[in-house]
């Protein structure tokens, strides 16, 4: 009974070497078929020095005395035999691999698995590691120094490995995943010196059909948005109308949407790109956000005096379900801007143009939807609200984009000419 | 000295502890918001043979890709093919240079439930490294262990950085956007030191490699301070001169006093904190944000920095980074 196995050590300096059993050959019975398609993989650490530094081996393993499986034991004394070219003593001590010499059984330590009885399965990954010979790099320079201030604070270093050090300390926790309801149980929170934001990707969002979450993102974010347009001049159009996130945020949530849901409906809010981004200066383009704002959250706005939306919820949670992948986005913007808020010109530039490309990407997905449906669509050139920033129908109007309104697929028009009250009213009745 | 374009933006570049000429750079796409991340091993080419003599370009001996960006990137103390990068998906994986491309990662860890923001390997010990990671967790890994060894939740913000006491081999501190500069021992179930270091979210910390007592934060108020953690009610000093957060801090290793930082202001600076008139040397390199520095531990005054102009430049310090 053989094994072929090929053996794969890393370049230059002992850092690890896998073997691969491939093939089994010999005589068989029924078992043997099972050790036929056996494949295991042997990651060695350190090691491969021991066999003169060859990186592929393609060795065969005689199972002893008709044995059916493979063993680690086997495995050991096999490699012993034709694989350690020199000083065995230092992977072996016996029969089995010396103290320093950790191995794990597909990541698991072998001592759980019944070190050298444990029998190698298909697929099996076992890993060698050497605490021993690792090479260190060269030494520090401020290793050769001594310390130059007098005692520290510290107690003095444990010996011996670092889990062996937690674990001796007795607070050991392996692989604890810290839920994120759990983050706040922690004893030791003071010494704060403000009182820490929620974070930008745990507002609710998908949790409920609730819209108090979206609520709240805005209060959050417009405090963002007044923060900048205090500190700046520049930005002084973002705060006033609900936010910089108020506007960019939510916007763009819109325009994601429209893309991946590919429902006609949304066409209008990515038009909402072309509304001032492309080719306007730093003012315009918050316009365009502000558009976006208008879309499903425009019900939920505080400050919006329209009533709930009238779409059902189960679109509501479809959306926020698409939105929840959109998080992600803006938690990482959020954060960088949090980093950032004094250099968020660049930031917004930065923003932009990745608004450019998926805006354009959308923007051409949804007209050729739209085109396919037999919806015309006009030109997106638009200009902002009356106070640059609502539209006439783009933001806090009571029929969202969803409900199969014409009138947002076609694009946000040009205020009609009667007042602005007629404006809902008229939509308040249809 | 010859710079290496990166297909993305840059986040961390580190070097290799082992050779002199090889670094690791960190890329996220799209500025670390949306997108794939990769991972380089760059080699510099040998010093030139002659004066006039133009340098031979920075070769990339590997690259990884990931399916999310990568923040940070930490060279392995025990084995110079080792790196563990911070990947923003909530994963820490762990490569080896020295493999095919087609068996790395060798690890996979996922544990961290949001982004991870920092990887540092412990120098002292060399058999473990930390992970800090905005889920407000610093997590504990050795190699062996498919499973973190402990995990350090404290913290009410985003965690940022973890960095290991270059002389302890316990000892770390961290820094997070809650204001607050923690020092940690392994063996103790919470935080040993509390430091309110600023008034503004704390990107960065690193220990004086030469007073184990010594350590650097670099805040979003624009400036760094360094503390003596023995006495933490005042700093020792503040380094002002960044026109915007300062998002990374390194001290180095050759000099007590030098200290490298870079900025959302996208200057890379040098600082010596114990002079009066701390600023040693400003480098305007950087066209966009300058994320990531480090220092060279084998060469004297080799410096590196990369941004999210996609460029990582290494120089020998007093020399123009640009310079061919």
């Amino acid at each position: 009974m053989q094994m072929t196995l090929e053996f794969r050590f890393s370049a230059m300096v002992p850092v690890l070497f896998s073997c691969r059993i491939l093939e089994c050959a010999g005589a068989y019975d029924v078992n043997d078929f099972e050790l036929l398609a056996r494949l295991a993989t042997l990651i060695f650490g350190g090691l491969e020095l021991l066999c003169n530094s060859v990186k592929i081996h393609n060795v065969n393993v005689e199972l002893q005395n008709g044995a059916e499986k493979l063993t680690m034991k086997d495995l050991l004394s096999w490699i012993r035999t034709n694989l350690i070219k020199e000083r065995p003593e230092m992977f072996m001590k016996g029969d089995t691999v010396r103290p320093g010499v950790l191995a794990l059984v597909n990541d698991c330590d072998w001592e759980l698995s019944g070190q050298l009885d444990t029998t190698l399965e298909e697929k099996d990954v076992v890993v060698f590691i050497s605490t021993l010979h690792a090479n260190g790099p060269p030494p520090k320079p401020w290793e050769r120094a001594g310390s130059s201030s007098g005692p520290a604070p510290f107690k003095p270093p444990s010996a011996g490995s670092t889990s062996d050090v937690v674990e001796a300390s007795g607070t050991a926790k392996p692989g604890e995943i810290v839920p994120s309801s759990d983050r706040n149980t922690a004893a030791n929170r003071n010494a704060l010196a403000r009182p820490v934001p929620s974070r930008p990707w745990e507002q609710n969002y998908g949790s409920n059909t609730n819209y108090g979450g979206y609520g709240s993102t805005m209060n959050y974010n417009s405090g963002y948005g007044s923060g900048i347009s205090g500190t700046s001049g520049m930005y002084g159009s973002y705060g006033g109308s609900g936010g910089l996130y108020g506007g960019g945020m939510y916007g763009n949530n819109s325009m994601y949407r429209g893309g991946y849901g590919g429902g006609g409906g949304l066409y209008g809010s990515s038009g909402m790109y072309g509304g001032g981004m492309y080719n306007s200066s730093l003012g315009a383009p918050m316009g365009g956000y502000g558009m976006g704002m208008g879309g499903p959250y425009g019900g939920q706005d505080p400050n919006d005096p329209y009533g709930p939306p009238p779409s059902h919820p189960g679109f509501w949670i479809s959306v926020l379900r698409v939105t929840q992948g959109v998080v992600n986005f803006f938690g990482r913007i959020a954060i960088l801007i949090d980093q950032n808020t004094q250099a968020f010109h660049l930031f917004m530039s930065a923003l932009l143009q990745l608004f450019d490309r998926s805006g354009l990407l959308y923007g051409e997905l949804a007209r050729f939807v739209l085109r396919i449906l037999g919806v015309k669509t006009k030109s997106k050139v638009h200009p902002p609200g009356p106070n640059g920033f609502n539209g006439p129908h783009g933001p806090n109007g009571p029929h969202g984009p969803y409900g199969g309104n014409q009138n947002f697929i076609e694009g946000p028009r040009p205020a009609p000419s009667g007042g602005w009250d007629n404006v809902w009213e008229n939509d308040a009745v249809r | 000295m010859p710079v290496f374009k990166t297909p993305f933006n840059g986040y961390s570049v580190k070097f290799s502890p082992f050779y002199e000429s090889r670094l690791a750079v960190a890329t996220s796409q799209n500025f670390g918001i949306l997108g794939n991340g990769r991972l380089h091993v760059i080699d510099l080419s040998p010093a030139p043979l002659g004066p006039g003599v133009p340098r031979q370009p920075i070769t990339e001996l590997v690259s990884y890709d990931t399916a999310d960006g990568v923040y940070d990137v930490a060279w392995s103390e025990s084995h110079d093919s080792l790196l563990v990068a911070a990947i923003a998906d909530g994963s820490v994986k762990i490569y080896d240079t020295a493999l095919p491309p087609a068996s790395n990662p060798l690890r996979s860890l996922h544990e961290h439930t949001r982004e991870v923001s920092s990887a540092d390997y412990n120098p002292t010990r060399r058999d473990s490294f930390l992970t800090s990671s905005w889920d407000d967790t610093v997590k504990l890994w050795t190699v062996d262990r498919p499973a973190s060894v402990r995990t350090f939740k404290e913290h009410a913000y985003c965690v940022y950085s973890a960095v290991w006491n270059p002389r302890h081999a316990d000892v770390f501190a961290s820094a997070s956007g809650d204001c607050t500069l923690r020092v940690w021992d392994v063996r103790e179930p919470g935080s040993t030191m509390i430091i309110p270091a600023h008034e503004l979210e704390i990107l960065a910390c690193d220990w004086n490699k030469y007073d184990d007592c010594c350590i650097a934060t670099a805040s979003v108020d624009k400036s760094i301070k360094v503390w003596d953690v023995r006495s933490i009610r005042v700093p020792i000093s503040v380094l002002n001169g960044h026109g915007y957060a300062v998002r990374k801090v390194k001290f180095s290793p050759h000099r007590q006093s030098l200290i490298m930082s870079c900025s959302y202001d996208m200057s890379v600076c040098l600082w010596d904190y114990m002079v009066e008139d701390a600023l040693v040397a400003r480098y305007d390199h950087h066209t966009e944000f300058a994320v990531g520095v480090d220092m060279s531990v084998l060469v004297e005054g080799l410096l590196a920095s990369t941004g999210w102009d996609e460029l990582v430049y290494v120089w020998q310090h007093g020399t123009d980074p640009r310079a061919p």
